[in-house]
């Protein structure tokens, strides 16, 4: 018999992701990966899993699991108010599961997607080198009640851990402004007065808003630039089709487009929209591609080798 | 004569034209082949289209200007008139029936043609490979008689059947899979053209040739075509 953590509820959407599949976008084959790249790297770090084990993200919440073994996980990102056999937890914590424990999450109070991680990583079936589900894709599939997702039983616990991710780390979802964005792609063939609306005005996010795209409202961008020949999307390509509205493209895009981008939010910025409500107010700062980059580099360093340790949980 | 541009913190993207032209994606096929076999890990995608290669690089293992300067070096090493004979010829057999092609005879009264003739100019040239995209194993290929250009469809359809081969502009394409469409579709190729768990999964690159070939419906049965209900 399988030995695992049972799903009860699997809520609105529960998918398996690692940092995205590479290598295969030539072929038509969207990345995927965890939609907030920030909190599901934490989630793995406080267990010093490997970057690209295989997490759980959670979309909106209400759901629900039981430990069929003894296992310590780690639960970081939007706050869903998690319990273990109805005691309120710690959000960006590491615990312990024993036999038959449940593991609960409410309703997200803040935040879209919370990630659940398990030492050395759920197992998955990988599929062209990452166990990322990308729907659209008919790569992996959404999970179901009752499906039980397999653990590595003979290391997926360690009784001396109790980590937690310092504070300084952990981003308020509801106070995330502004995004940050580095002027790229077409952005020259805009006018002067587009750009400056798109850099001054406030957005909202609109409900048409996913793990492919998001959609924004508010002051609309109408331009007459001609589509052009379609080229290789980047995450976080800022498209401004002719309607003005723009779509910003996250984790699940298709791998090639051709409306004009007026820029591309930076990697950071990325984890944090896909945290966004709709209806969440957005502003957007220019920021140079130089200066996103150190702060990549510093982030990438930081998960890769794992120098700064998580702090001691207080709880 | 190429243009490289950078996008976010590790992508960047080379530009080779600024309109579509279909031979050109010969040569891109080729550089975007050579990037990687030069380059390696260093870069983690790359994605040949109409008239670019997107590359996204692995920013611990190399900086922006250094690959910059490795493109260049790469691609002044290539002819810029490549060879046109390269490039696999990727030949599919296609069922142009009304049973498996909805648009097929509003298609050829469009064009002013009979559907015999309609076929035979879809069916005697030589296309490229322009670009893969949309979705999974879906093969851009240019580019189409002006004499068979049809619009897309004003309303997408929901539900496109597999092996679809259908027209928008003067482009053709082959649905790998069921999926939503707005294409104008003439006839169906019953060969399996995405499987993940094939090696390769798809037989297109960027810069392949691709003919169609006419097949009867025997033929197209006895390769596992498939006859949708609501085609009929």
């Amino acid at each position: 018999m399988a030995h695992g953590l049972k799903i009860i509820k699997a809520g609105f959407q529960s998918l398996i992701q690692d940092t995205g599949r590479y290598g295969v976008g030539h072929h038509g084959l969207s990345q995927g990966g965890a939609a907030d790249e920030h909190a599901s790297r934490w989630a793995n770090h406080l267990l010093q899993n490997p970057v690209n084990a295989p997490v759980l993200e959670i979309a909106l919440g209400m759901a629900e699991f039981i430990a069929e073994t003894q296992m310590t996980i780690a639960i970081t990102g939007a706050d869903m108010s998690a319990e273990i056999n109805g005691t309120p937890i710690h959000n960006w914590s590491t615990h312990q599961l024993q036999p038959n424990d449940r593991l609960t999450f409410q309703a997200a109070r803040s935040g879209n997607y919370a990630y659940l991680a398990v030492i050395a990583g759920f197992m998955a079936k990988a599929q062209l080198g990452s166990c990322s589900t990308v729907m659209r894709n008919n790569i992996g599939k959404k999970l179901e009640d009752g499906e039980t997702l397999e653990v590595r039983a003979e290391h997926c616990y360690q009784s001396d851990i109790g980590l937690m991710t310092p504070f300084r780390f952990i981003p308020d979802y509801t106070r995330i402004q502004p995004l940050t964005a580095i002027e790229c792609y077409q952005n020259s063939l805009f006018s002067h007065d587009l750009r400056a609306k798109f850099f001054n005005q406030t957005f909202t996010v609109s409900k048409q808003s996913n793990r492919m795209g998001c959609q924004l409202e508010g002051p609309r961008l109408n331009h007459s630039i001609p589509d052009q020949p379609s080229e290789g999307i980047a995450c976080g390509a800022i498209q401004i089709p002719a309607s003005g509205q723009p779509v910003i493209l996250m984790r699940d895009r298709q791998t090639i487009g051709g409306y004009p981008k007026i820029g591309c939010l930076t990697r950071r910025s990325i984890s944090l929209l896909a945290q966004c409500r709709a209806g969440t107010d957005l502003n957007f700062e220019s920021v140079t591609r130089e200066q996103a980059t150190k702060e990549w580099i510093r982030f990438e360093r930081y998960f890769a080798k794992k120098t700064e340790a998580p702090c001691r949980s207080s709880a | 004569m190429i243009r490289i541009e950078a996008v976010s913190e590790n992508t960047l993207i080379i530009y080779f034209a600024d309109s579509i032209q279909a031979e050109l994606s010969v040569f891109i096929g080729v550089i975007s082949q050579q990037l990687k076999n030069e380059l390696g890990d260093k870069l983690i995608e790359v994605i040949p289209s109409y008239t670019s290669i997107f590359i996204q690089f692995d920013i611990l293992r190399i900086d922006l200007p250094t690959l910059s300067k490795d493109i260049r070096a790469i691609a002044d090493t290539l002819d810029t008139e490549p060879d046109y004979s390269v490039g696999k010829l990727i030949e599919l057999p296609t069922w142009y029936h009304s049973d498996v092609a909805p648009d097929l005879k509003a298609a050829a009264q469009h064009s002013h043609l009979s559907v015999e003739e309609f076929i035979s100019i879809h069916s005697n040239k030589e296309y490229r490979v322009c670009a893969i995209g949309f979705a999974p194993g879906f093969a851009f290929l240019g580019s189409v008689d002006s004499r068979i250009e049809l619009p897309r469809h004003d309303h997408p359809k929901a539900k496109v059947s597999r092996g679809s081969v259908g027209i928008a502009g003067l482009q053709t394409a082959v649905y790998p899979q069921d999926s939503p469409g707005g294409w104008q579709i003439i006839g169906n190729c019953p060969l399996s053209l995405f499987d993940p768990d094939k090696e390769p999964m798809t037989p297109f690159q960027v810069g392949d040739k691709v003919r169609f070939h006419p097949i009867s419906k025997s033929e197209f049965l006895a390769m596992d075509g498939q006859i949708q209900q609501e085609n009929q």
